[in-house]
């Protein structure tokens, strides 16, 4: 190959990202969990490292395996430099060739499941799981988790630092049993899935109200559980199902003007089929045996949306009924309201209006945007103008993204004009 | 025409702390603009120097002193070199503005001197 090809060939999107989580999680379960620190600083080095070649260089053939020696010859300087004994089975790697000691995409798998597990320990608060997830497992910089998760990197980072730390106390490491694995972490870590999924797809409070890129980590993270024989799951399979089904929606949510487009009004032939299809199939998986999570039922209503050609054709019934399990067996404000959108759908807007209005649940979200859009559209379907004008005002009020909160302002002035 | 011997400088501090998105995506830009200037025949010689710092040589009473040069913790290494054929140096800047160098570095550029 001429280095002009090579040069044009360029690199898999987000290379860098997947290769940091995966070189992190191999490299650790070499040289031990209690070298972290350590470890990272390595794979930052091969990183910078690369960068700096391939920017000059042409990128070479099998770059993953280029960042591998690398990365495990810069640990290999710093665990000499601080004294540190290293292991056997490392330096006898050494002398092999690079291309064959570099281990295989499944084995792979295996020590990112474990670096997941490690990160989503019990002793740890969800919002710390999921914030050394991103840091560890997915290859976000602390500015980058602390972006996504709207906190300052000063805070995000002595976040992080802690939960190393308490980690490292506890004398957590990568080993844990297969029953362990899947009774006690998995779910913290569909948890820590299902929270970055969500940070991504929408929020309220950040000046990008959709950040694909989450959402793709999100994807990617349940895909390798779904596949690994240890935690392929129904609730796993479940998860996947969701997320599939609600990603697949993406590119009909955004209009020209990068305004959220609701459900209601998108171009469901925009909807990946692709995507669903797969979402599907985690779907039939999911509903193997008795087990019934919230990501189950979550899933089951976003399969009655991805199973209709339009909103007249739903099956709101179906999704109703769908909504009372969820609000019976997982109560949430967020699952009430929803329920109430979906009642106004299966009968009529009024008696959705009476359904928020009889709930006291739902007094616990009324600073929330979300609430007072939802408000809102219920006026506007029963041509209360004055009464939506004013809710989609407040929407547009608690919305902190200036995005979301000219779209509801836009709606207030067409109800007023009405 | 002349050309000029271009030398990449820059701060180690600045580059450790990019995120793995933000290298990848400086690969691509670095790739573009050097990319570029080769592929109009502009670009004699390009190499990347090793991190390491390599090592000073210095004279000292007749005898060859060898040092280590500035690691890679230092403010300033030199990370890239390359010759660059332009016109002048107002043509030379020109084409050198657009890449991402800047951004996390400094550019030495110097005119190689020709004997007529």
């Amino acid at each position: 190959m001429s280095s002009r090809e090579a040069e044009a060939r360029g690199l898999v999107a987000d290379l860098f990202r997947r290769e940091s989580g995966r070189l992190i999680a191999l490299l650790a379960s070499r040289v031990g969990v209690a070298r972290i620190d350590m470890v990272e600083d390595a794979v930052q080095d091969a990183l910078v490292s690369a960068m700096r070649n391939w920017s000059m260089n042409v990128v070479p053939n099998n770059p993953t395996a280029w960042l591998y020696t690398a990365a495990r010859n810069a640990l290999t300087d710093r665990l000499r430099r601080a004294r540190f004994e290293i292991p056997t089975e490392f330096t006898q790697e050494q002398a092999a060739d690079p291309d064959n000691a570099f281990s295989t995409e499944a084995a792979f798998d295996d020590e990112l499941l474990r670096l997941i597990a490690f990160c989503c320990h019990p002793s740890l608060t969800p919002a710390s799981q999921l914030a050394l997830t991103l840091r560890l497992a997915c290859g976000l910089s602390v500015d980058e988790i602390a972006h996504a998760l709207l906190t300052t990197p000063q805070s995000m980072n002595q976040r992080i630092v802690r939960a190393k730390r308490d980690l490292r106390e506890a004398q957590v490491t990568f080993d844990i049993a297969p029953r362990e694995l899947v009774q006690e972490r998995l779910p913290r870590i569909l948890n820590a899935i299902y929270l970055l999924f969500d940070a991504g797809y929408l929020s309220p409070r950040h000046p990008q109200w959709f950040r694909p890129l989450l959402c793709e980590d999100a994807l990617r993270l349940v895909r390798m559980l779904a596949a690994h024989p240890l935690t392929a799951e129904p609730e796993t399979h479940a998860l996947a199902a969701l997320l599939h089904l609600t990603a697949a929606r993406a590119p009909a949510r955004v209009d020209a003007e990068g305004h959220p487009v609701p459900l209601a009004k998108q171009d469901r032939l925009r909807w990946n089929r692709e995507v669903i299809d797969a979402g599907m199939e985690y779907f039939s998986q999911s509903i193997r045996g008795d087990a019934v999570t919230r990501y189950h039922i979550e899933a089951a209503i976003a399969v009655t949306h991805a199973s209709a050609s339009s909103l007249e054709t739903t099956d709101w019934a179906q999704i109703v009924r769908h909504y009372d399990q969820l609000c019976e067996l997982f109560p949430s404000p967020i699952a009430t309201l929803n329920r109430v959108i979906a009642l106004r759908y299966a009968r009529g807007a009024q008696e959705a209006l009476r359904a928020l209005r009889a709930s006291d649940e739902l007094h616990a979200v009324q600073d929330r945007m979300v609430y007072h859009a939802t408000v809102a559209e219920l006026h506007e379907a029963l041509e209360e103008h004055d009464q939506a004008a004013a809710e989609f005002s407040a929407a547009a009020d608690l919305a902190e993204s200036d995005t979301l909160a000219e779209l509801f302002r836009r709606r207030a002035k067409a109800a007023k004009q009405t | 025409m002349a050309e000029y011997l271009v030398l990449l400088h820059e701060d180690p501090v600045r580059t450790r702390n990019l995120s793995p998105t933000e290298m990848q995506a400086l690969i691509q830009r670095y790739h573009e603009w050097i990319g570029g200037l080769r592929a109009q025949g502009l670009v004699t010689v390009g190499k990347k120097l090793k991190d390491e710092g390599g090592r000073h040589l210095r004279g000292d009473k007749g005898k060859m002193v060898v040092s280590d040069g500035p690691y890679a913790e230092g403010k300033d290494v030199i990370s890239g070199l390359f010759v660059l054929t332009a016109d002048s140096y107002e043509q030379a800047q020109a084409l050198l503005a657009p890449g991402p160098h800047l951004e996390f570095g400094w550019i030495e550029l110097r005119e190689i001197d020709v004997i007529p």
